[in-house]
C-alpha cells in the first residue's frame, strides 16, 4: 500500500515510517499540515495517517479541506489519548478511523489494513463463508458443514464482525468498537473471553480450527492455507 | 477620603442634577409666559372696563369730572377729533387699539413703587373724541418677582440637596466597593477564605457581590482539587515510575532471554501508567462539562443490557453469577459511550471485589423523578465510613489494594454521574455493595414515548 504519513513528531513519525515500511508499504512522511494537503491533493495514496495537531495546518481543518476537495483517501485520525471530543469531532470532519496515542503498532496497522480495504457499504454481502463455516445475516444462521451451529446474539455479532474480516487482524480494540460499541477500554478480558466461547462453539467440535489468536495483539478468521479455498463470493 | 472626579455615583448625580436644573427653568419659564398672559388678559379687561364707563359718563358729565376720579394708577387723557388734548395727562396719545409705554412719559414714576414700570394704554373713540386710558402693568411685573425669587430659592434648594445626596451615595457605595476591593486583594494575594461582605439587603451590589462568591468558592474548590489532584499523581505515579526504572535498570546485564522478560514486563508497567494518565484526563475532560453540548436521548434499558452481556461471561469465570432487571426503553438525556463506560466500570468492579460465589445484580426502573439504575453485589461492601472517599482520586481501600487497577475508576463514575446530574449513591446491599445511579428525568421523554 501507498501510505501517507502526517505526523510533526519525529520520534513518532520515525517509529511508525520504519514498521510500515518493513510490512512492505510505501511511505510518505510529512511533519507540517500544509505540505501533507499539497501531497494528499496531489498524490494518490491507499490511506493517509493523519495527527491532530500539526504545525501549519492543523490535522481536523486538514481532514476538512480534504474532504471538501473530494479527496475519497481512507484517513485514520491520530488523537491525543482521552480526547474524546478529538474523536467525535475527528469523525465528524470526514476521517474514516481514529486512534488514540500512544498506540502499539499492530493496531495501527490493523485499523490501516481494514480502512484501506472497506467494501463499498451498499456491497455488504449477506451470506458470508470462510471454510465450511457459512452465515446467513438475514435469516441470523450458522452452519458449519452440515452441522447448524446456535450461537448468542452477541457471539454472531462476534463472528460476524471477523468474517466479514476474514484474513484480517482485528484487535481487541477494534472488536470492542464494533461488537459492543465500547469506546474505552476495559480493565477485563472481555474479549477473549468471548472469543474463547465462540470457539467452543465454531471450532472445537471441528478438526480445522479457523479463529486464530495473534498473541498480544488480536484475532484473524480464516480458512487454513492447507484446506481448499471455496469459491470467492 | 474619596476622590470626587473619579466616583461614578457623584458623577452620574452631578449630571441628573444639571438635567433637573434645566427641566425646572424650563418649566418656570413656561408657567411666567402663562401666567403673564392670563394677568395681562385681565389688566385689559378691567382697562376696558373702566375706559367704556368714562365714555358713558362723558355723555352728562364734564370731562374734568370724569377723567380726574381715576385712580391712582391709572391715567387718562381725552382728545378732540383732531388728535389735540382737551383735558388729562399729557404724556398720552390719540390712537385706537393697545400701546404699552414707559411709566416715566405719563408721570407715574414719581411713585417709588412704580420706577421701571411699564403702562398699558387703551385708546378708544368716544363720538368724534379720542379717549386713551391706561394702567400700571405693576401686576405683572409683581407676579414675574415671585415666580423669579420662588424658583431660585427652589432651584437652590434642590441643587444643595441633590448634592449632598450624590456625596452621600457616592460615600456609601464607595465604602461598600472598598470593602469589596480589599477582600478580593486579599484572596488574590492568597487568602481563599476572603469572600466579599454582603449588606444584606438583596439589592444589585448585593446580589453582585454573592454571584462573586459563588465564582470564589468554585474557584476555591477548583484550586483544592488541582493541587490535590497533581500531588496525588505525582505520587501515585511516582512508584510504578520508580519500579519501571528499576526493571530497566535490572535489564542491563542479564541474558539476551532474561532482557527480553524483564522489557516485557516493563511495558506492562509503562501501560499501566499511560492507563492511569487516561483516566486522569478522562476524568478531567468530562468535569470540564464539554460533552454537555453532545447529550442525546440514551436507551440506557439497551446500555446496561449490553453492559451485562458483556461481562456475562467473565462473572462466571470468577464463579459469579450476574442477573438483571431491567425495564424496557428507559430513555434520559445523555452519552452513550460515557454511560456505558460508568456501567462497565461498575460492574467490572463488583466483578473484581465480591469475590467468588457472589450475585451481581443490574437493575433498572424508571419512576415519576427520574430513572434509577442499580448495580448491586453480594461480596465484602464498602465500610459506611469509606463510601465517600473512595469517589475520590487514587482512593483504594487497603484491602485492595494488592489488585491492579489505576484508583480512579470509581471517581470516573462519579465525573460520569455529575455530568449528568445523576445522582451517585454507594449504599448497604446487605450483605454487599449497592451503588445507585438515579438520572433526572429526560425532558424529550413525552416526545419520544409519543412517537
Amino acid at each position: 500500500m501507498k501510505i501517507l504519513l502526517v505526523e510533526d513528531d519525529l520520534p513518532t513519525a520515525a517509529f511508525v515510517e520504519k514498521g510500515l515500511r518493513q510490512a512492505g508499504h510505501e511511505v510518505d512522511h510529512s511533519g507540517d499540515g500544509r505540505e501533507g494537503l499539497v501531497l494528499a491533493t496531489t498524490v494518490t495514496y491507499d490511506a493517509a495517517v493523519i495527527d491532530r495537531m500539526l504545525p501549519g495546518l492543523d490535522g481536523m481543518a486538514l481532514v476538512k479541506t480534504l474532504r471538501s476537495a473530494g479527496v475519497k483517501t481512507p484517513i485514520l485520525f491520530l488523537t491525543a489519548r482521552g480526547g474524546i471530543d478529538d474523536r467525535v469531532e475527528g469523525l465528524e470532519a470526514g476521517a474514516d478511523d481514529y486512534l488514540g496515542k500512544p498506540f502499539a503498532f499492530s493496531e495501527l496497522v490493523a485499523r490501516l489494513n481494514a480502512l484501506a480495504r472497506r467494501p463499498p457499504i451498499a456491497g455488504e454481502a449477506t451470506v458470508l463463508q470462510v471454510a465450511d463455516l457459512v452465515m446467513d445475516v438475514v435469516a441470523r444462521k450458522v452452519r458449519r458443514g452440515d452441522q447448524v451451529i446456535d450461537l448468542m446474539p452477541r457471539e454472531f455479532k462476534l463472528l460476524e464482525v471477523l468474517m466479514r474480516n476474514r484474513g484480517r487482524l482485528m484487535t481487541r480494540t477494534m472488536l470492542l468498537e464494533r461488537v459492543w460499541d465500547f469506546r474505552f477500554d476495559p480493565k477485563s478480558s472481555i474479549v477473549e473471553t468471548h472469543v474463547s466461547r465462540l470457539r467452543a462453539k465454531v471450532d472445537r467440535p471441528f478438526d480445522v480450527p479457523l479463529i486464530r489468536t495473534e498473541r498480544g495483539m488480536g484475532y484473524i478468521l480464516d480458512a487454513p492455507p492447507s484446506a481448499d479455498r471455496p469459491r470467492k463470493r | 477620603m474619596i476622590a470626587l472626579h473619579r466616583s461614578g455615583a457623584v458623577r452620574i448625580a452631578l449630571l441628573f442634577l444639571g438635567l433637573f436644573a434645566c427641566t425646572v427653568v424650563a418649566a418656570f419659564a413656561l408657567t411666567y409666559t402663562l401666567v403673564r398672559q392670563e394677568i395681562v388678559d385681565h389688566l385689559r379687561l378691567n382697562i376696558v372696563a373702566g375706559a367704556d364707563a368714562m365714555a358713558a359718563r362723558l355723555a352728562s358729565e364734564p370731562p374734568e369730572e370724569v377723567l380726574s376720579s381715576s385712580s391712582r394708577q391709572r391715567v387718562a387723557a381725552l382728545f378732540d377729533a383732531d388728535g389735540k388734548l382737551i383735558y388729562g395727562e399729557r404724556g398720552l396719545s390719540p390712537f385706537v387699539g393697545w400701546q404699552e409705554i414707559p411709566a416715566d412719559s405719563v408721570g407715574l414714576q414719581e411713585e417709588p413703587e412704580y420706577r421701571s414700570m411699564t403702562v398699558m394704554v387703551y385708546g378708544r373713540r368716544v363720538g368724534q373724541l379720542y379717549l386713551s386710558v391706561g394702567e400700571g402693568m405693576d401686576i405683572v411685573e409683581d407676579s414675574r418677582e415671585a415666580l423669579t425669587s420662588g424658583l431660585l430659592w427652589s432651584l437652590a434648594f434642590v441643587l444643595m440637596a441633590g448634592l449632598a445626596g450624590a456625596l452621600v451615595i457616592a460615600w456609601r457605595i464607595d465604602r461598600r466597593l472598598g470593602r469589596t476591593e480589599v477582600a478580593l486583594n486579599a484572596y488574590a494575594s492568597g487568602d481563599m477564605t476572603r469572600r466579599l461582605p454582603l449588606a444584606g439587603s438583596g439589592d444589585e451590589l448585593d446580589r453582585v457581590s454573592a454571584s462573586v462568591n459563588t465564582v470564589l468558592d468554585r474557584l476555591t474548590g477548583l484550586i483544592e482539587t488541582t493541587r490535590q489532584i497533581t500531588t496525588d499523581a505525582a505520587h501515585d505515579l511516582k512508584t510504578p515510575m520508580t519500579r519501571l526504572l528499576h526493571r530497566l535498570a535490572e535489564a542491563e546485564g542479564t541474558s539476551a532471554a532474561e532482557s527480553k522478560m524483564v522489557l516485557r514486563s516493563a511495558a506492562a508497567e509503562a501501560k499501566q501508567i499511560i492507563a492511569t494518565f487516561d483516566a486522569l484526563l478522562r476524568i478531567a475532560e468530562i468535569e470540564a462539562g464539554a460533552r454537555r453540548a453532545r447529550f442525546d436521548l440514551v436507551d440506557l434499558s439497551e446500555v446496561i443490557e449490553t453492559v451485562a452481556d458483556a461481562y456475562g461471561p467473565e462473572a462466571e469465570q470468577a464463579g459469579q453469577r450476574l442477573e438483571t432487571k431491567i425495564g424496557s426503553g428507559l430513555l434520559i438525556t445523555g452519552d452513550r459511550d460515557l454511560l456505558t463506560q460508568a456501567f462497565a466500570d461498575l460492574v467490572e468492579n463488583a466483578i473484581r471485589h465480591a469475590g467468588a460465589g457472589a450475585v451481581i445484580s443490574l437493575m433498572a426502573t424508571s419512576h415519576d423523578a427520574g430513572v434509577e439504575a442499580m448495580v448491586c453485589d453480594t461480596g465484602p461492601g464498602v465500610p459506611a465510613a469509606d463510601r465517600e472517599r473512595v469517589l475520590k482520586r487514587f482512593v483504594r481501600l487497603e484491602a485492595s489494594r494488592s489488585t491492579p487497577g489505576t484508583g480512579l475508576g470509581l471517581t470516573l463514575v462519579k465525573a460520569i454521574a455529575d455530568l449528568h446530574n445523576a445522582r451517585l449513591e454507594l449504599g448497604d446491599n446487605h450483605p454487599g455493595l449497592r451503588v445507585t445511579l438515579a438520572f433526572p428525568q429526560a425532558p424529550a421523554m413525552a416526545k419520544s414515548a409519543a412517537a
